[in-house]
């Protein structure tokens, strides 16, 4: 009976042991592509500020006329990122774009409307400097030919997209206090139902 | 009176008669004779007069002044003794004598009488029970050197060590390896040892033409096993179906070779790693023997372990 209990008892730390060298098993580096949605840009060129949280919106259908007369049904999307300056105040920019209504996002949206494409519906930039003030920045007209933002990939299966953006703003109080947005990227900035 | 006389001796005589044969008959029934069966069936009637390992002495009964006989010990199976008791000397399964009992082996190189010092002796109504228990246990070191060898291809793979080997694809790789010794514990049960060696392939690749990234891993696992099994026979004729569970202990080495293009960049980063570690695997399959001879035979079987299945030969040293 003694060595029937010592036996058994082998047998249960053998089939523990088992399983626990079972469950073990090593895991296997697969290199994978990481997706981490990045928003950022540089205000003076020295350093780059990067948004924590971005956002892209679905909005509504808006009709766009254009100069000779003729008109398009386009979508207003809405990208908003959220994050923090280098003087440590939080800011969120609002970029408002009219796009085609076909899924395909890819092209370069300026102020200036193209057909069959869209453009840069606003682009603007607030600043929290105390809890009751803010302020707040749009395109600056006499420099608006030169803003655009790229959309220069889509992943459609991931819905997914990235490219580059060029401003120069204009404090919408001061108009002579003036910011550039430099070097602006965006990558795998999610497009799909929120 | 003559006529009374002469029935009176004839049934004296039907009685004398008559006692004899049931004498007879109640020594065919409890003989007093000594049995010696041999491994072949073969059975003898006689007096045993020594034992030891490697012979057995006797007379035969009706030439009692007659010459002492030996036999093998390793042509004897087992000897019942006129008390009724019962000594295995050669196990079925083997040919060395065995299932005495270890102070008796220690001391029964030259017996004169082996009767009454025979500790373990059970009655003949208890001589299947002993035979049974003998023919396991006590015999399982003598049927270690007749078992069977096993060697087999595997094919279709069907384990790794690695977690997150399911997103890979399997490349073609040779057939892995296997071994495996086994002898019988009893009539039922056989036990092995099994040895294998199989080298897997396998392949990773991701193009994303939105990250502009080309990913591309190939994988090389090295697996050493070592395991035990228990098997049991549904059948012991020409085929013999089984079934087998077991554990295996699993030495895994693999290489990792990875490539990583960034098409924009006209960038490779390539990536090598290795892995090593021991891991275990349950074990349950099911197969079939195909014996075509008493020696030689062919197998095959499916189930977990390294491999799905496997093919092979059985080499029986019986």
């Amino acid at each position: 009976m003694k060595y029937k209990v010592k036996g058994m008892l082998l047998m249960l730390i053998a089939v523990l042991s088992a399983i626990l060298l079972n469950s073990c098993r090593d895991e296997l580096e697969v290199y994978k592509i990481q997706r981490i949605g990045v928003f950022s840009f540089s205000n003076d060129k020295l350093n780059t500020q990067y948004a924590e949280a971005v956002h892209f919106y679905q909005g509504k259908s808006v009709l766009h006329y254009y100069a000779d007369g003729s008109s398009e049904l386009l979508s207003r999307v809405l990208l908003t990122a959220d994050g923090i300056n280098t003087a440590g105040n939080s800011f969120t920019v609002n970029i408002e774009l009219d796009v085609v209504k076909d899924g395909d996002f890819i092209g370069i949206y300026k102020p200036q409307y193209e057909k069959h494409l869209g453009g840069i519906h606003t682009f603007n930039y607030l600043e929290k400097i105390t809890d009751s003030t803010y302020k707040s920045y749009n395109l600056d007209p006499a420099a608006i030919e030169y803003a655009f933002m790229r959309i220069d990939r889509q992943n459609m299966e991931e819905k997914l997209i990235l490219g580059d953006f060029f401003a120069s703003m204009q404090n919408d109080q001061e108009t002579s206090e003036k910011l550039i947005f430099f070097e602006g990227t965006f990558k795998d900035i999610y497009y799909g139902p929120q | 009176m003559g006529r009374n006389n002469l029935k009176n001796i004839s049934l004296l005589l039907l009685l004398f008669f008559a006692a004899c044969n049931l004498k007879a008959q109640v020594q065919d029934i409890l003989p007093t004779t000594d049995v010696i069966v041999g491994i072949d069936g073969g059975i003898t009637y006689g007096k045993v007069l020594e034992v030891d390992d490697e012979r057995i002495k006797y007379r035969k009964n009706d030439i009692p002044d007659g010459p002492t006989i030996t036999l093998q010990a390793k042509q004897v199976y087992l000897i019942v003794y006129s008390n009724n008791t019962t000594q295995l000397i050669t196990p079925a399964f083997g040919t060395q004598k065995a299932g005495e009992p270890t102070t008796e082996k220690q001391s029964s190189k030259k017996k004169s009488n082996p009767k009454p010092v025979i500790e373990e002796q059970q009655p003949l109504s208890n001589s299947s029970d002993s035979t049974v228990k003998a023919d396991t246990i006590a015999n399982f070191k003598t049927n270690l050197a007749h078992g069977a060898l096993k060697i087999g291809l595997g094919f279709q793979r069907d384990y790794s060590s690695f977690k997150g080997i399911e997103d890979f694809t399997k490349t073609p790789s040779a057939p892995s390896l296997f071994a495996a010794y086994q002898c019988r514990y009893n009539r039922f049960l056989t036990l092995g040892i099994n040895f294998g060696y199989a080298s897997f392939n396998y392949s990773y690749s991701a193009s994303s033409d939105y990250d502009m990234i080309d990913i591309s891993q190939d994988i090389t696992e090295k697996i050493g096993t070592v395991g035990f099994y228990g098997r049991y026979d549904l059948m012991d004729r020409f085929f013999k179906p089984y079934l087998v569970l077991g554990l295996n202990i699993n030495h895994s080495s693999a290489t990792v070779v990875g490539d990583i293009y960034f098409r924009d960049e006209g960038k490779h980063v390539l990536i090598n790693s290795d892995i090593n570690g021991f891991k275990t695997n349950f074990v349950a399959r099911a197969g079939i023997d195909v014996m075509i001879s008493q020696r030689f035979g062919l197998y095959s079987d499916i189930g977990t372990g390294t491999n799905l299945i496997q093919v092979g030969v059985v080499f029986s040293f019986k």
